[in-house]
């Protein structure tokens, strides 16, 4: 990444900080002028909104445009022509990464959409033009996968490297670990790559020497490896030996020695534990919600196993301990001064919520919203009663 | 948030007196990470509580309806939304019609999970005793209602979406996008479901501009003109695939779109600006697949109206910059 970019971004930190502490009233108009004054971002960046339409039609024009071109030259993606049309897909994403260079440097454009849909085009043109010439040479099973994905986590990492546009971070973790599933051992080279990483991964997305864009893609490759760490140490996996299916070795069996099972469990327990334990000591958000996710899907992966019944009672026992929890912590924060318990708080701090608001609001009418009558009664319908709960109940019922 | 660039730049603030040293410490705190809010995430694990609680109970009236005996299952779902929103009471600040500023947190979660079980009670009291008899489906008006009044009095956009989404339920409008919903409502073209759509965007759409014009609970107006926009606009959509009749339905989205844009444009609000993009764009798209080989075209449409897309974007964005979006 170019400094001049990283040193915008580095301004753009503290400008959406002092924006956020606008909106929370703990400065005022002045303060918020002056820091403005001294703190200058010469890119032209878009509301997250904007951002978002800029970025898909950016997509949307760049694919018409390739399937109007592919229209004008008569090239369709059936017959032999893999090798022809991996080199036309070749080419678009040298174009498409030409276009983004072009648009971070000379149109300034950071967080805009626009250069990141660019972004997303040369690593889709990329991934196509992998994938043709993969088929082209005839390679299939584990060493396509491996060749494929291994090349794809490079171009990945580049974009990543010289952008940090986001998901970048995501895409090279997950073809890095797609690679190393075609391996022999994969399950083991899953378990050392994951630690690995992850233990990377978080010191970099807590290094102040880095800058805000790659601490970001930091977190995205946290998050990746923290989820191949688990999937490859759960117990369910050694079941149904899901690392065996593309290298023909699995003999799908669900014979797990003990010895193995226990191991399974204490490692998916302990990685919940040591994500929690790092979450709180070093007030790390990610980590808590990551330690908090795995917790939850090792709870239910024992409730599963276990074979516990009824389902309804283990649902609203589940859901009383989870607003137990929530009412407890709300009471501690309560408890103490500036409701602030061990450097954490459930104040609203200085951040602005409003894209939370809107998913929170999408959430709940997703999850709460009742099932609708159907548009005409059944034949023979003598007003039984209706068999569906109002607002907020369960469309379930 | 933590920050290193931030927790570099406020000693320099305060140095140079632009923060004082006071109102700066605990700013820079939040951006040393000494302090972390975890406002959302407590808010995200309540409000999966509510689901699980809810799905849980509705769940065990379908299994179990037969054990306790339905007196005994309406006597304990009264009780547990009594309990759910006397807690709601005991918490929230008094009645205004204005926004309620720094309310609790964990109100709206609470009164999420009161308004699930009073509306399981309440169906299953219309089930088991059936008291509206033929009319069962009037419930659904009853709850909305109901949950509309707990959102103005607790200040609850989210229960405010509820009783609007439950009010769709009882015109047989369903808002989860589940496939079988979408394709309910955009290509099997119902002509009940496309009025009934209609209907529920007018009511939408009227409750909108009562919320702003009598500036009662007027931060409630954009979620609601939001959803009665959505709710035309998918009326109209469904119509596109007719066979004879599709050019009025069209032409109807696509003044739709321009309408909502338009007033999305003046009001500086995105979302909607978005949506009403959206319709006009599909509403005139249509058009194109009537033209003979229209693949080849299509290609040069799409390519083309997209460039076009993202330089009116900038445009408006230029536009929006002047003023705050909602």
């Amino acid at each position: 990444m170019r400094p001049e970019i990283r040193a915008a971004d580095e301004s753009w930190e503290v400008l959406a900080a002092a924006r956020a502490w606008h909106g929370a009233g703990a400065i005022d108009d002045a303060e918020l002028a002056a820091i403005r004054a001294r703190f200058v971002d010469d890119r032209r960046r878009s509301r997250p909104g904007f951002r978002f339409l800029f970025f898909v039609f950016t997509l949307f024009a760049g694919q018409a445009a390739w399937a109007f071109v592919m229209t004008l030259v008569g090239v369709a993606l059936a017959g032999r022509h893999e090798l022809v049309l991996a080199g036309q897909l070749a080419v678009l994403a040298a174009f498409a990464a030409g276009g983004a260079e072009w648009a971070t440097t000379a149109q300034r454009l950071r967080r805009f959409g626009v250069e990141e849909g660019l972004v997303a085009l040369g690593l889709g043109w990329a991934g196509g033009a992998i994938v043709l010439s993969l088929g082209a040479l005839d390679l299939r099973d584990w060493p396509a996968l491996f060749l494929g994905a291994g090349a794809f986590a490079v171009v990945a990492a580049g974009a990543l490297w010289r952008w940090a546009t986001p998901l970048t971070g995501l895409l090279a973790a997950g073809a890095l670990f797609a690679a190393l599933y075609a391996l022999p051992g994969a399950r083991w080279l899953w378990i050392v790559a994951g630690a690995v990483v992850a233990w990377l991964s978080w010191r970099t997305s807590v290094d102040a020497r880095v800058g805000p864009a790659h601490r970001r893609r930091a977190d995205e490759i946290l998050v990746v490896a923290v989820l191949a760490l688990y999937a490859a140490v759960h117990v369910a996996g050694l079941r149904s030996d899901w690392f065996g299916w593309l290298r023909r070795e699995s003999h799908l069996t669900s014979d797990v020695p003990e010895l193995w099972r226990a191991a399974a469990w204490t490692a998916m327990a302990a990685l919940a534990a040591t994500l929690l334990a790092l979450g709180v000591a070093r007030r790390d958000r990610l980590a808590l919600s990551l330690g908090a996710l795995v917790g939850v899907v090792t709870a239910v992966s024992a409730i599963d196993a276990l074979d516990l019944e009824p389902v309804w009672l283990l649902l609203v026992a589940g859901g009383l301990t989870l607003i137990a929890a929530a009412l407890v912590l709300r009471r501690i924060f309560a408890s103490r001064a500036e409701r602030i318990a061990g450097g954490f708080t459930d104040r609203a701090l200085y951040e602005a919520d409003g894209d939370r608001s809107f998913v929170e609001l999408a959430a709940t009418l997703v999850a709460l919203s009742p099932a609708p009558r159907p548009s005409e009664p059944p034949p023979g319908f003598a007003g039984e009663g209706g068999d569906f709960g109002g607002g907020g109940a369960s469309a379930r019922f | 948030m933590r920050s290193p660039e931030v927790a570099r730049a406020i000693p320099e603030l305060v140095r140079d007196g632009v923060l004082p040293p006071r109102r700066a410490a605990p700013l820079l705190a939040s951006a040393r990470g000494e302090l972390v809010s975890l406002r959302g995430e407590l808010r995200a694990l309540l409000g999966l509580g509510v689901v699980l609680v809810t799905s849980g109970v509705g769940l065990f009236l379908k299994q179990h309806h037969e054990a306790l005996g339905p007196g005994v299952i309406a006597l304990l779902l009264t009780l547990a939304a009594a309990a759910c929103l006397v807690a709601v009471v005991r918490r929230s600040p008094p009645f205004g019609w204005q926004r309620v500023p720094e309310p609790d947190w964990i109100v709206d979660g609470l009164l999420l999970l009161a308004i699930g079980l009073l509306g399981a009670d309440l169906a299953w009291i219309e089930w088991q005793f059936t008291p509206l008899g033929a009319h069962w489906a009037w419930h659904l008006l009853l709850m909305s209602a109901a949950t509309a009044a707990l959102a103005v009095r607790f200040d609850s956009i989210a229960a405010w979406s509820l009783a609007l989404s439950t009010f769709a339920a009882w015109r047989g409008v369903a808002v989860s996008p589940t496939a079988q919903n979408l394709e309910r409502a955009l290509f099997r073209g119902e002509g009940a479901l496309r009025w009934n759509l209609l209907v529920c965007a007018a009511v939408f759409a009227a409750a909108g501009w009562a919320l702003d014009r009598f500036d009662r609970k007027r931060h409630f107006e954009p979620a609601t003109t939001f959803l009665a926009a959505l709710a035309a606009g998918v009326a109209l959509a469904s119509g596109l695939g007719e066979a004879s009749f599709w050019p009025l339905w069209a032409v109807g989205l696509a003044a739709l779109g321009f309408g909502v844009a338009r007033l999305a444009f003046a009001r500086r609000r995105l979302a909607l600006f978005a949506l009403g993009g959206l319709a006009a764009y599909v509403g005139v798209t249509r058009f194109l697949f009537e033209i003979p080989g229209w693949y080849g075209l299509g290609c040069f449409w799409f390519a083309l109206t997209s460039v076009g897309a993202v330089v009116l974007l900038v445009v408006v964005h230029r536009r929006f910059r002047a003023g705050g979006e909602t």
